[in-house]
């Protein structure tokens, strides 16, 4: 059965072009534009990974990260990040503490993304 | 934490005040960051430029080695351009505080800089953006090799800290 993969990112592009490669990849694919509605999808959907855009309006990755940890049912979920800065030393502990698998830096080219997510699910 | 070794030795710091002692504890960040830069761009998001100046001529701060970010007094009236500030037509505008702050670095040589107070534009933007923004600064300091000092008020918002936390190299915290 394919693993399912919950995109969220408040760019459409973003989310469009995720979905193509990794559906070429034979995942299957669900979508969010932010981390409310990633939330109430989570509420239905058991997706392998989430792919999380760090910076959202509303709830940011982080926030949504945590939200996501602090429920029962979704918290030992694999999570990866996208982020357009690099994270800091100090960011690198953070992403433990939340239990981040990964983290992709925007811009990122379709190889790097599907390593990261087959690296993520092994 | 040592305030003044912290800023010396990190590129981009967080600094966290109380509201109740923002304007005693700001002195002391300038003052640190002041004691380790060559040129300053003070990026002015809750009081305009001439405030500013004379806050730092009461200290015996020389203004001469700054260059300022003003997003309030174009509200107000039409400035007269001056070579030392940019003016920002509102604080909502972060592309032109983007750009201005660019003319910091590629044109008058600003080696630090300190954004006073990066919490205050919760006033106007979302959280996402704001730390949108940041990570545009920031990145464009690290690439630079800029240093650069991020004010947040403590109280205005416990998840803005938490996300700038995450791409600092250094947090003080203040009481």
């Amino acid at each position: 059965m394919a693993k399912k993969i919950l995109l969220v990112d408040d760019e459409p592009h973003i989310i469009e072009l995720e979905k193509a490669i990794l559906t070429l990849e034979g995942f299957e694919i669900l979508t969010a534009e932010d981390g409310a509605t990633a939330l109430e999808i989570l509420k239905t959907e058991k997706p392998d990974l989430v792919i999380l855009d760090m910076m959202m309006p509303g709830m940011s990755g982080r926030e949504t990260c945590d939200s996501i940890r602090k429920n029962p049912k979704t918290k030992d979920l694999k999570v990866i990040f996208v982020t357009v800065a690099k994270f800091s030393e100090m960011g690198q502990k953070s992403l433990e503490e939340l239990g981040v698998s990964d983290y992709l830096t925007k811009p990122f080219d379709n190889d790097e993304l599907v390593a990261r997510v087959k690296k993520a699910l092994k | 934490m040592d305030l003044y070794e912290e800023i010396k030795n990190k590129q981009i710091v967080l600094v966290v005040l109380p509201k109740a002692q923002y304007i005693n504890k700001l002195m002391e960040v300038v003052k640190a960051i002041d004691s380790v830069s060559k040129k300053i761009c003070y990026v002015a998001l809750n009081k305009p430029y001439n405030s500013i100046m004379s806050m730092l001529q009461s200290h015996e701060i020389l203004v001469e080695k700054y260059f300022f970010i003003d997003v309030l007094t174009s509200s107000v009236k039409i400035p007269e351009p001056i070579e030392y500030c940019e003016f920002v037509q509102s604080p909502s505008a972060l592309t032109d505080i983007s750009l201005g702050f660019s003319k910091a670095m590629q044109e008058k040589g600003c080696d630090n800089a300190i954004f006073d107070t990066i919490s205050t534009l919760m006033i106007y933007q979302d959280i996402g953006e704001i730390i949108k923004f940041t990570q545009n600064m920031m990145t464009k300091a690290r690439v630079s090799n800029m240093k650069s000092v991020y004010v947040t008020l403590k109280e205005d918002s416990e998840e803005l800290i938490k996300d700038l936390m995450m791409f600092v190299d250094g947090v003080i915290e203040l009481e």
